[in-house]
């Protein structure tokens, strides 16, 4: 697609002229470095769709619902969880205790310190990855 | 002035109008990438929007590995292309078999060929005409004056490829700067 290589490019004359009209200098320039000041001038001035008017306020508006939507969200994930909390504590709990009972024994420690551990750790180790990229950065 | 830092961290810390400020700052350079590249305001608007619903979703993930402007230039160029590829559209011609540089005119002056606006008006025809990629260039580099490496960021070509472009877009615009102002003359 390229035919012309980076470094003969930069000894092309074309570019040579490309170049000098980048510095603006306004006496003497001629010829190609006139025209290329000219399109520099063009490439910036010309006409493209305006950014509307009031496309701040319809991306805030945007913002907002997101917001709102994913607050809500979290709550019904809070909330969500908590149900299940309550469920396994009413319904599996007692056969829970039954299940593990031996193990308890065992170890030596109530099962729901031991799961209540498991999950801090867990959550732990979830939320570390994001303090170490946090911290690093 | 606020740095780009103080902004992310106002975002993130629920700030009232903190967000606006970052669209503020950001929407021109966001608006000239998504216009230039799909040359519809009605797309152009939609995109733009989704650019910065996508830079709100994913401002807590951000961690200052670039600046903040070639990052959210970086969504609006993916949000972009992701538009163009579904429309079928290349970014970029690869059958570039014509040499701009073969059809450039010595004899011809722009300056005594156009009025300025003019001119303006068939820089914007020829532009409608290169790749969306070139046209993004173009604009980054002579509207929003970005250095190259932030370009090369953006677009995520090399440094290589992206002077590349800009001289053969530029070429381009010469040789058919020329041609109408031959026709026209």
């Amino acid at each position: 697609m390229n035919p012309i290589e980076p470094k003969s490019r930069e000894r092309h004359p074309e570019w040579a002229a490309q170049q000098a009209a980048l510095r603006a200098v306004n006496d003497g320039a001629e010829g190609a470095e006139r025209d290329y000041r000219k399109i520099y001038a063009g490439i910036a001035a010309a006409p493209m769709p305006t950014l509307p008017a009031d496309f701040a306020v319809r991306v805030l508006a945007r913002i907002d619902d997101l917001a709102e939507s994913a607050t809500t969200e979290r709550w019904l994930l809070w909330l969500l969880g908590l149900a299940m909390v309550v469920g396994s504590v009413l319904f599996a709990g007692p056969e829970l205790v039954d299940a593990f009972a031996p193990i308890t024994h065992r170890i030596e420690s109530p099962w729901p310190m031991m799961a209540a551990a498991v999950l801090c750790g867990v959550v732990l180790l979830d939320h570390a990855a994001g303090w170490r990229k946090r911290w690093r950065a | 002035m606020e740095t780009d830092h103080d902004i992310v961290k106002a975002v993130l810390g629920n700030q009232p109008g903190a967000f606006a400020r970052l669209l503020g700052r950001y929407q021109r350079m966001v608006w000239h990438i998504i216009a230039r590249m799909v040359q519809q305001a009605d797309d152009a608007d939609e995109l733009a929007q989704e650019t910065f619903l996508q830079v709100y979703r994913n401002l807590p993930q951000f961690r200052f590995e670039s600046a903040l402007s070639t990052w959210i230039g970086q969504v609006a160029f993916s949000v972009a292309r992701r538009f163009l590829a579904k429309k079928r559209l290349p970014i970029e011609v690869t059958d570039d078999d014509t040499d701009p540089l073969d059809s450039v005119a010595a004899d011809t002056d722009l300056e005594e060929g156009f009025a300025d606006a003019e001119l303006f008006q068939h820089v914007a025809t020829a532009m409608a005409g290169l790749s969306p990629l070139q046209r993004i260039i173009l604009t980054l580099f002579h509207l929003d004056e970005l250095p190259i490496e932030e370009i090369a960021q953006i677009t995520g070509s090399p440094t290589g490829t992206v002077k590349s472009h800009l001289f053969r877009a530029r070429a381009r615009l010469r040789a058919e700067l020329h041609q109408k102002a031959g026709v026209c003359a």
